[in-house]
């Protein structure tokens, strides 16, 4: 089953989230079909105000890196990005700011646990896209494109979940509600889940799992965000 | 378990190591938090910092200017030495040897590894790809010639190759001057690539653990291709170790072996 979300922020009521309906271990929710992209990342911490900029540090999206495709307008400090990058995955996002953004729009960064549950279609295949090996038609991985690829180019898991192979690894939750204390969880380091465009073959494995400081924003983590139904 | 910093002049082969560092179950690496995740240290490249400039809050007075890289750093400076027991935590930068005695005055107990590939390779890498723009060395060698006057050896500044051989002797200097003599390790890029389970068993032993066989997999990965983008890990030997004798000219390096011979004997490079 298919669905939207619509952002609870009033600047954000035009804004459509694309999701599976899905039951997750934990109860029914909402997934998003797609990995965050740069053009939604910058619509919502624009409106929402997410990132307390402070001259030469950020909070939410490391832009100082140059391969950063979304740049940050330094008279009116809100974020754009350039056309050919709009559907890419964000990447350079940190968890505080991964967190910040589902909060922002209602929902939450998905589990571990059910993250591999999703990558392993309910625990019965290895990969996303089930047992076979590897190969580059699959999934972005180990360089052979050399860059992050615009969401949902390569063919969607048997859930219609798209990119939890490769392109970008996930920020996750270490738990449930664990985003309303993200401001004390700066010192900490927080779940990675899946492969990535720069990560070797055995990073796509549905079991990949690693922490990575919650402060830091990476060139190859995104996320994506989960809505739950059955939770109040 | 004690920090970590691995410390490698531009295109030395660091995410590689990186990489193959957190392939361990046990190690994690933030890459460049001060070069790459601050619009601060950039900017001050190659400008000295001593062990009397680290003051725990202000951490260094001219980030005054910079409250949210002082944040940042601050809450790095916390993060690394908090590794749960049995973890590592490390960071890995391509500049900041200048820097290193105000690092270890902010982290006493930090083990320094420092990541050395042959100097033709590294000159020939950063000149194919035009890195001088990025890293500034028109700004940031000149700077340091004006502003330093013990240097034991000429600074040349004449053109991009010559900045080029500069930075890489400037920050060998500084990063020899400077590394805590029982506290540190350094490593050739070129034996993790010939000889990985020797150079790998002294880096892992440096960091007070014992190499993986996801380790040796990894390694064994990267190596079976040359491909992907410019920072890409997964590099045929052949290309990482001969690579330079396609891109530079005799001339270039026959003034790289001039300039830096001893720099080369010191680390085993032929000329």
């Amino acid at each position: 089953m298919t669905g939207s979300r619509h952002g609870l922020l009033p600047g954000l009521a035009d804004v459509e989230i694309d999701c599976v309906e899905i039951d997750l271990p934990g109860g029914r929710a909402r997934v998003q079909r797609h990995l965050v992209t740069n053009a939604l990342l910058c619509r919502v911490v624009n409106e929402a105000d997410l990132e307390s900029w402070q001259w030469g540090g950020y909070r939410c999206l490391n832009d100082f890196n140059d391969d950063q495709p979304v740049k940050r307008d330094w008279l009116t400090r809100r974020l754009e990005v350039d056309g050919r990058s709009a559907d890419h995955p964000a990447v350079g996002v940190s968890w505080l700011g991964a967190a910040a953004f589902a909060t922002a729009v209602g929902g939450r960064l998905l589990l571990p646990a059910e993250w591999a549950w999703l990558a392993s279609n309910g625990g019965r295949s290895t990969y996303p896209w089930g047992d076979e090996a590897p190969a580059p038609w699959r999934a972005n991985y180990a360089e052979y494109v050399g860059s992050t690829t615009p969401v949902g180019q390569y063919p969607p898991s048997p859930l219609g979940l798209f990119d939890l192979a490769g392109n970008v690894s996930e920020w996750c939750s270490p738990a449930p509600g664990a985003e309303l204390a993200a401001e004390a969880m700066r010192l900490s380091e927080q779940p990675v889940a899946g492969g990535s465009w720069n990560k070797p073959a055995d990073a796509l494995a549905a079991t990949t799992l690693r922490t990575k400081w919650a402060r830091i924003g990476t060139v190859s983590i995104g996320f994506r965000v989960a809505f739950d139904l059955d939770r109040p | 378990m004690t920090p970590f910093l691995l410390l490698s002049h531009h295109r030395s082969g660091s995410n590689f190591l990186t990489d193959t560092l957190q392939a361990h179950p046990q190690v994690s690496v933030i890459d460049e938090p001060m070069s790459m995740h601050t619009e601060f240290f950039p900017s001050v490249d190659l400008i000295r910092w001593g062990a009397e400039d680290y003051h725990p809050a202000r951490l260094h007075a001219s980030m005054d200017v910079a409250p949210g890289a002082r944040s940042f750093i601050q809450d790095l400076f916390d993060y690394l030495p908090a590794a749960a027991p049995g973890q590592v935590r490390g960071f890995k930068e391509t500049m900041l040897p200048e820097k290193l005695p105000w690092l270890l005055a902010a982290l006493p107990d930090l083990v320094v590894v420092y990541l050395v590939r042959d100097p033709r390779s590294v000159i020939s890498s950063v000149l194919s790809r035009d890195f001088t723009k990025l890293w500034r060395y028109e700004v940031t060698i000149p700077r340091y010639r004006a502003l330093y006057d013990d240097v034991p050896f000429p600074i040349e500044v004449g053109d991009v190759f010559e900045r080029c051989v500069s930075s890489w002797q400037i920050r060998h200097y500084e990063t020899m001057r400077h590394l805590p003599r029982d506290r540190s390790l350094s490593v050739r890029l070129e034996d993790s690539l010939t000889d990985p389970e020797r150079t790998l068993t002294r880096v892992m032993a440096a960091l007070g653990l014992a190499p993986t066989q996801r380790q040796y997999d990894f390694i064994e990965q990267s190596q079976q291709d040359s491909r992907g983008s410019a920072y890409s890990v997964f590099r045929r030997p052949a290309d990482v170790l001969h690579g330079w004798s396609r891109n530079l000219t005799r001339r270039q390096v026959a003034t790289i072996e001039s300039r830096l011979s001893r720099e080369m004997a010191l680390h085993g490079y032929d000329r």
